[in-house]
């Protein structure tokens, strides 16, 4: 049966039900999407290896599962992506980077074997930032696989380092898509792509199986065409992993129907921000504001702790990063990274002081109990995901900075939460220009449900997360 | 750059690397390192209680 285009737009729950009523096979869905995942993917540069021949082979199993009834909840027969990070056994892991192009494992990642006896179907290994990113990079072409273009405009970046994620979701070659976040690296291109990204709680998701960038700071998560499908993948992938020293020995049992009720929230949240995004972007931002007011939350003016967030995430990935990469770097083989700002920030690296390291993670002791102590008065934040959208592809990277004037708001909420291992989602917002923005919602440690909940009940009210891009296929 | 790309017979994508770059200068590296000691500076600038226990640990 011929497979239409909104099959390549539906969410995981549209997707199930259509499975389970049979309006096509698993065979046939697999096979429609690894189509378009070869070519539209590779045309974007979001693919890294397709997996056609194992996907197809698993879709079968699950056809024969599904005529048995033998059901094994929402995820199954949902063909998905995964970053080129996750080991998948037998198969090139090539952290985006020509060094490691013919690296493989002879396991999967916790969270691949997850979704698999979920039965999912992992379509494809999809692109990324070499080695993630770590410690700073400076293009977006900075990867094995070249610069992975927006699918809304490709003129424009997809965002990164879980770059070919954020593509492949917006575009629609995937259903859902496992991506990593250090610092922004799910936010991120989940924002520039118009596709909801969620980083959760630092331990919440095992790593083990995926290449470390900073061990205190890696997170993998999954980025969905929804806030309803994050916490379905969630669902299945969290947990606790004796493998993975990070673990926080904590699940994610989804269940919406407890949901607290929006007036129970109090969300913080600084104008400031609203007012210093992309001058294109204000209506925008201006509209999702709005409608975060109308769910009924009580909104509350507060500004993020004050800590060099810049100086903190710089010094504790570079040093973690250094020792993971240490034979990678003296080796002489980091000389044939991409990008040569990468390749000399991860040499320089080396020579961080210990002190300096022990110094940040000091102070990071500081911002988690900073953070305490706001969620006493607060249950979540509210900030713009990015403060703009895509920058164009060849746009030199890393000139952020703190915003001047107006007072520190929320701007540096993506280091800051990721220093304090804190949840967040990206929501599609609205549009820029044409070009997708996002808002986040970020959570005290082990509030996912919540951050989840709130994420829910915006796009129950907007529909800005069933956009489509105009990709002209 | 886009990088070229070529279906292989077993499925997969084979993606040509892009050129491979020039090794970086010592410029390069040394204005890295210097980076590093400004984030170095900048976080001299916290005030750090009295340490009663190794910072080594992180959890959420």
């Amino acid at each position: 049966m011929a497979i239409s285009g909104d099959v390549f737009f539906a969410t995981i729950s549209e997707l199930s039900a259509k499975l389970r009523a049979k309006e096509f096979s698993a065979v046939e869905l697999t096979r429609a999407f690894c189509d378009r995942l070869e070519s539209i993917g590779a045309r974007h540069n979001a693919l890294a290896l397709s997996l056609r021949k194992d996907a197809l082979r698993k879709a079968r199993d699950v056809d024969g599962d599904l005529k048995r009834e033998r059901t094994r909840g929402p995820l199954q027969g949902i063909p998905y992506g995964a970053k080129d990070l996750l080991a998948v056994k037998k198969h090139p892991t090539t952290w985006g980077s020509r060094v490691f192009a013919g690296q493989v494992f002879d396991d999967d990642a916790t969270v691949i074997q997850k979704l698999d006896n979920a039965g999912a179907i992992l379509i494809g290994k999809l692109s990324m930032i070499e080695l993630a990113g770590g410690p700073s990079y400076g293009s977006a072409a900075a990867s094995l696989t070249g610069a992975t273009l927006n699918p809304w405009d490709r003129s424009r970046w997809a965002g990164g380092s879980s770059s070919g994620p954020g593509a492949a979701v917006a575009a629609g070659l995937v259903t859902f898509a496992l991506g990593s976040e250090t610092s922004g690296s799910i936010i991120t291109p989940s924002a520039y792509c118009g596709v909801t990204g969620y980083r959760p709680t630092y331990g919440l998701v095992s790593r083990h199986g995926a290449m470390a960038l900073a061990w205190t700071l890696d997170k993998i998560g999954p980025m969905c065409r929804s806030a309803d499908d994050c916490a379905l993948v969630l669902h299945e992938i969290a947990g606790a992993d004796p493998e993975d020293p990070g673990s926080a020995r904590k699940g994610f049992p989804y269940k919406p129907q407890f949901d607290r009720k929006m007036a129970d929230f109090t969300i913080g949240y600084a104008p400031v921000d609203f007012e210093r995004v992309a001058p294109e972007a204000r209506e925008a931002f201006a509209t999702a504001l709005g409608v975060v007011k109308s769910l009924g939350v009580r909104l509350k003016e507060v500004e993020i702790p004050d800590f060099p967030y810049g100086a903190l995430v710089q010094t504790v990935i570079g040093a973690e990063a250094a020792s993971i990469f240490e034979d990678f770097i003296r080796s002489g083989q980091v000389n044939q990274m991409a990008d040569r700002k990468q390749a000399a920030g991860l040499k320089a690296a080396l020579d961080i002081p210990a002190i300096d390291y022990l110094k940040a993670m000091r102070t990071r002791s500081l911002v988690r109990q900073a953070f305490r102590d706001m969620f006493v008065n607060v249950d979540l934040l509210l900030a713009p995901a990015r403060g703009g959208p895509a920058p164009p592809v060849a746009t030199a990277l890393g000139g952020g900075g703190t915003p001047m004037g107006g007072g520190r708001g929320l701007a540096a909420i993506i280091p800051a939460g990721n220093l304090a291992g804190l949840p967040a989602i990206s929501l599609p917002c609205g549009f820029a220009g044409g070009l997708p923005v996002a808002i986040s919602i970020i959570g005290r440690p082990l509030f996912d449900h919540h951050v989840i909940g709130v994420g829910r009940a915006f796009q129950a009210q907007t529909d800005w997360h069933r956009r489509r891009p105009p990709l002209g296929v | 750059m886009v990088a070229g790309t070529a279906v292989l017979s077993s499925g997969a994508i084979a993606q040509a690397p892009p050129a491979a770059p020039a090794p970086d200068s010592d410029a390069e590296t040394s204005a890295a390192r210097a980076g590093f000691r400004d984030a170095a500076r900048e976080l001299a600038t916290v005030k750090l209680p009295r340490a009663t226990e190794p910072a080594s640990r992180f959890e959420a």
